[in-house]
């Protein structure tokens, strides 16, 4: 482990990309107290001053206020908790199924894997972004919540293939026969050697499809189909921003700017865990 | 050869059989009523009963299962709510938009995303290099909606806090005239389109040409006194292109996606514009069939890259 955490911190990829995620969970975490404003406070004394409309970035309001006077930084710095929490929690979910699938054929092989080959092959088939478009456009309401459900299971299939791949690698290990001719059960098997021994590749994959899915969710909310207003998302902002762009670019320019920050830094921090534990996932 | 093409093409059915079963199943679990939301508030209560009646709404779901798969065979994706018209019709109106959309993001995608993956493994580590991984890692880290945004703000600004600038020449919205004009209005939702790609092709091309680069027969090219540039062009690339092909197939799955979001932003009126404008109008029968056009656009892509990496790929074994 102390290996791990030195091969990590020697790569700048990795540090740079931690640097701005602990950054990120830092402002999730601590939001009310950063931000100076509430993000859900209306000033509609504000927008009707002269000049009439959203207000541009001042000392009072760095990143001006929105069509509602509402203050624009308080606003993305509560967003960062959605962002973070969709990103992690769709993640969780995918990581859990793509786990328990991919270990189930990695370790029983036969009917089981062909099964799970069958359902990863078709998830990939499909492009994860109209599912998702598929989905979102049918529930009844549209919001977060159908967003940690559709992003999570959407993503198990790339970390069901790893897992199985890594699996299938290492059952034929000699501590594992070692393990098996001990005694040990299945369960004990795969929690005990097979996981702990598959580590690396699901850390990987996670931090790099938490990037995805963060984007996703960014996409989903402009098009009107995740987060519904007043909720400060970031893709959301950016929608209400569309129609003032010519005149009041801040509305769009900062709330994209932070997707673009936050998915940037699980990319850095997902390509430099990747170069430093697993060189040979390079390719995707 | 023809035996593979053949069971290739074969492999297209299950995959959009299975595609369309999501589809049905996905649509059959909406709540709500279709023909009272066809109908409007206004509908006659027999009136509703005989639609449901006529569009077998009343049978049990596999039943309507056989029926949607009996129609899809035919080609027939139902009517709009909406534009009451055959979907099919509404969605091949939209498709030669989105084709072009689509192929001109890809083909920019291709040439800068080759050329940047190139420069930057012959200049490992240096600044080039830096600047090029740095730059694709931010092409895929932007949300492409936020990237079209920018270039209209950017391009279509005729003044920018009083000041006039040059930037308001392309055209930020709609389809136009067949010719230079449509030409036109295609740089910029094409420009923001491939930037994802770009990104995508540039690491996949690096990662490619720097692993050619250190093999045996690589060196004994350079050790026979052949100039760099047939070393380059004849050992490295041909071979150091053959995986790069794969990800042009993935990178078409982002690309429909962003497409979606593209077209939303510059109103360009192909199929991803239809299918998200029908969710605002409750277009169930559009938003399917769309999803479903999408979806089979990506599946015969993809089929067409496993056979181009096949012809080009002599190692590959078809057996």
């Amino acid at each position: 482990m102390k290996d791990v955490v030195k091969k990590i911190c020697r790569s700048k990829l990795a540090v740079t990309g931690l640097i701005i995620v602990l950054f990120l969970v830092f402002i999730a975490l601590f939001a009310p107290l950063l931000a100076p404003f509430d993000p859900y406070a209306i000033d509609l004394d504000l927008v009707i001053s002269e000049p009439f409309g959203p207000k541009p970035p001042s000392w009072d309001h760095p990143f001006g206020t929105d069509d509602l006077g509402r203050d624009m930084l308080s606003r993305i710095i509560y967003g960062s908790r959605i962002s973070l929490m969709v990103g992690s929690v769709a993640m969780l979910i995918a990581v859990f199924i793509g786990i328990v699938l991919g270990t189930l054929a990695g370790f029983y092989g036969g009917i089981v894997d062909s099964i799970v080959t069958w359902m990863t092959d078709t998830a990939f088939a499909f492009p994860a972004a109209l599912l998702a478009i598929g989905v979102m456009a049918i529930v009844p309401n549209p919001s977060i919540f159908w967003i940690f459900v559709v992003l999570g299971f959407i993503g198990w299939a790339g970390v069901a293939r790893v897992i199985r791949g890594k699996v299938l690698s290492i059952r034929e290990e000699e501590y594992i026969e070692a393990a098996k001719a001990l005694g040990a059960k299945d369960i004990r098997l795969i929690l005990r050697h097979l996981l702990p021994n598959s580590l690396a590749p699901i850390m990987v994959t996670a931090t790099i499809g938490v990037a995805g899915n963060i984007l996703t969710e960014a996409w989903l909310s402009f098009l009107g189909l995740g987060a519904q207003p007043p909720i400060p998302s970031w893709g959301l902002m950016v929608t209400v921003g569309q129609p003032y762009l010519a005149s009041h670019y801040w509305m769009c320019l900062f709330p994209g700017a932070a997707i673009a920050i936050t998915v940037l830094g699980w990319n850095l921090l997902g390509d430099g865990l990747r170069d430093a534990l697993d060189p040979k996932l390079r390719d995707f | 050869m023809v035996n593979y093409l053949f069971r290739r093409f074969l492999y297209i059915i299950p995959t959009i059989w299975g595609i369309a079963t999501l589809i049905f199943f996905l649509m059959f679990a909406i709540p709500g009523d279709p023909v009272r939301l066809m109908l409007g508030h206004h509908g006659d209560e027999e009136i509703r009963q005989r639609i449901t009646r006529e569009m077998g709404l009343d049978q049990p779901m596999l039943v309507q299962y056989g029926m949607f798969l009996g129609r899809l065979l035919h080609g027939d994706l139902g009517n709009s709510y909406h534009q009451d018209r055959p979907v099919i019709d509404i969605l091949l109106e939209r498709l030669p938009a989105t084709m072009l959309l689509a192929a001109a993001a890809m083909i920019l995608s291709i040439i800068f995303g080759l050329a940047a993956g190139i420069v930057s493994a012959i200049r490992q580590n240096k600044l080039t290099d830096i600047f090029v991984m740095a730059g694709s890692l931010i092409g895929i880290s932007t949300p492409v909606f936020w990237l079209g945004l920018l270039l209209i703000l950017v391009f279509a600004a005729k003044t920018f806090y009083g000041t006039p600038v040059v930037f308001g020449i392309l055209p930020v919205s709609g389809y136009g005239e067949w010719g230079m004009d449509r030409i036109k209005h295609l740089v910029l939702p094409a420009l923001s389109l491939s930037a994802i790609g770009m990104g995508y092709i540039a690491r996949m091309t690096r990662s490619s040409v720097l692993e050619v680069i250190r093999q045996d027969y690589v060196r004994t090219a350079k050790s026979k006194g052949l100039s760099y540039r047939v070393v380059v062009l004849k050992h490295v690339l041909r071979n150091a292109l053959i995986p790069v092909v794969t990800v042009i197939g993935i990178d078409f799955a982002a690309l429909l996606g962003g497409a979606v979001a593209t077209e939303t932003v510059f109103a360009w009126p192909g199929l991803g514009k239809i299918i998200v404008d029908s969710i605002r109008q409750l277009d169930g029968p559009v938003v399917e069939g769309g999803v479903m056009f999408m979806a089979l656009m990506f599946v015969i892509v993809n089929t067409l890259v496993d056979i181009t990496y096949v012809l080009i790929d002599p190692r590959i074994r078809l057996d």
